[in-house]
């Protein structure tokens, strides 16, 4: 039976700093919460049970990719139909959920991206990431024919029956899990719609912002731009259509 | 021993042991038939330029290169063949893992979830 519900997917590796918090956080607002933890060696997995969340615990590291998709995998087979995916290290504000879900239903849009720049946007980040997220932004929006300013944002709610496209086909190379599923669900005829949101900056852990990480990031944009790298998603099929015709 | 002695014996041994090696492997099911095959090619080319001096020149010179030069050629060619079959073999290997490492999780998940309803 489909759950109307959503399911929270939390992918965390080594994130017992800020884990409790998050998923506090969460709870405290009434979500159903996930956790894959993505290999982790920490306590990320045994404080995030003891908090309420479920947890799938994958044995050895596969990336964000792989830890979005078993989390995508998890909320197909329990009978979801909407997953937010919201970041371990706590700069998501779990307030801001219930802002994405209401623009879902709002537009009916099957991918809705928390945008950190566009118009309330607050986020603060170097340069040259600066550079990378604008070119990221230009190719899918050329790509999808919406306006998207924040594609690398991993702050987002997947409805079906883009949900279970994702959970069989789900990119999991380096941006694949955000530039890469973006491009594609557009091309394939999914409808995608960014709203603005409020984010922290990270509480714990190792930030990718500083100027040599911005370099690595621009260099490894153009590559993927220049590949053309992208998954193949099956379309949409016609909600509307009569089954028997 | 002249330079041409030299180089055609240090060829021939090279092949021989590329050749031994990728059978030797084959036969044990360390190696698969195909990257084998690569590599017994690789061996077998090395030990017929080495031998065929005359050939090499003459294939050389038709294409407007050195004898060495074209041994380099080839070599790598075929290198590089190999390495870009390997490499679409990880990445396939790759993608195998992670189906099975997500499988296998979302399996635990379920049985621990089922013991405790």
């Amino acid at each position: 039976m489909r759950s109307s519900r959503p399911l929270i997917v939390v992918p965390a590796w080594n994130e017992e700093a800020s884990i409790a918090k998050v998923i506090a956080g969460l709870v405290e607002n009434g979500y159903e919460v996930v956790v894959v933890s993505d290999g982790s060696t920490d306590s990320t997995a045994s404080i995030a049970r003891s908090c309420g969340a479920r947890v799938v615990e994958l044995p050895v590291n596969l990336g964000v990719g792989g830890a979005l998709r078993a989390g995508f995998r998890y909320a197909v087979d329990h009978g979801y139909d909407a997953v937010v995916q919201c970041d371990a290290d706590g700069q998501h504000l779990a307030e801001e959920i219930a802002v994405l879900l209401d623009a879902r239903t709002r537009s009916g849009a099957h991918l809705v991206i928390g945008s950190r720049f566009a118009k309330n946007g607050n986020y603060e980040t170097s340069f040259f990431r600066k550079v990378a997220m604008n070119i990221l932004a230009f190719i899918a929006r050329r790509s999808t024919g919406t306006y998207l300013s924040d594609v690398s944002s991993g702050f987002r709610v997947i409805s079906e029956p883009l949900l279970s496209e994702f959970a069989r086909e789900f990119p999991s190379a380096y941006l694949g899990d955000t530039f890469e599923a973006v491009i594609s669900a557009g091309r394939a005829g999914y409808t995608i719609e960014e709203i603005p949101v409020s984010m922290k900056q990270r509480e714990h852990g190792t930030s990718t912002a500083s100027t040599l990480s911005a370099i690595k990031f621009l260099v490894r944009v153009l590559l993927i731009v220049l590949l053309r790298i992208e998954v193949k998603i099956q379309p949409p099929r016609d909600e509307n259509a009569n089954i028997l015709g | 021993m002249s330079p041409a002695g030299t180089q055609t014996i240090l060829a021939v041994v090279a092949g021989v042991i590329c050749l031994f090696t990728a059978g030797a492997l084959g036969r044990r099911r360390q190696l698969s038939l195909r990257y084998a095959a690569g590599w017994s090619l690789l061996g077998l080319s090395s030990i017929i330029f080495g031998c065929l001096t005359p050939l090499l020149d003459e294939i050389a010179s038709g294409l407007n290169l050195s004898p060495a030069g074209l041994v380099v050629i080839v070599s790598s060619t075929l290198v590089l063949a190999i390495l870009f079959m390997v490499s679409v073999s990880v990445v396939r290997l790759q993608r195998d893992v992670q189906d099975l490492v997500e499988m296998v999780a979302l399996l635990k998940t379920k049985v621990d979830e089922e013991s405790k309803s």
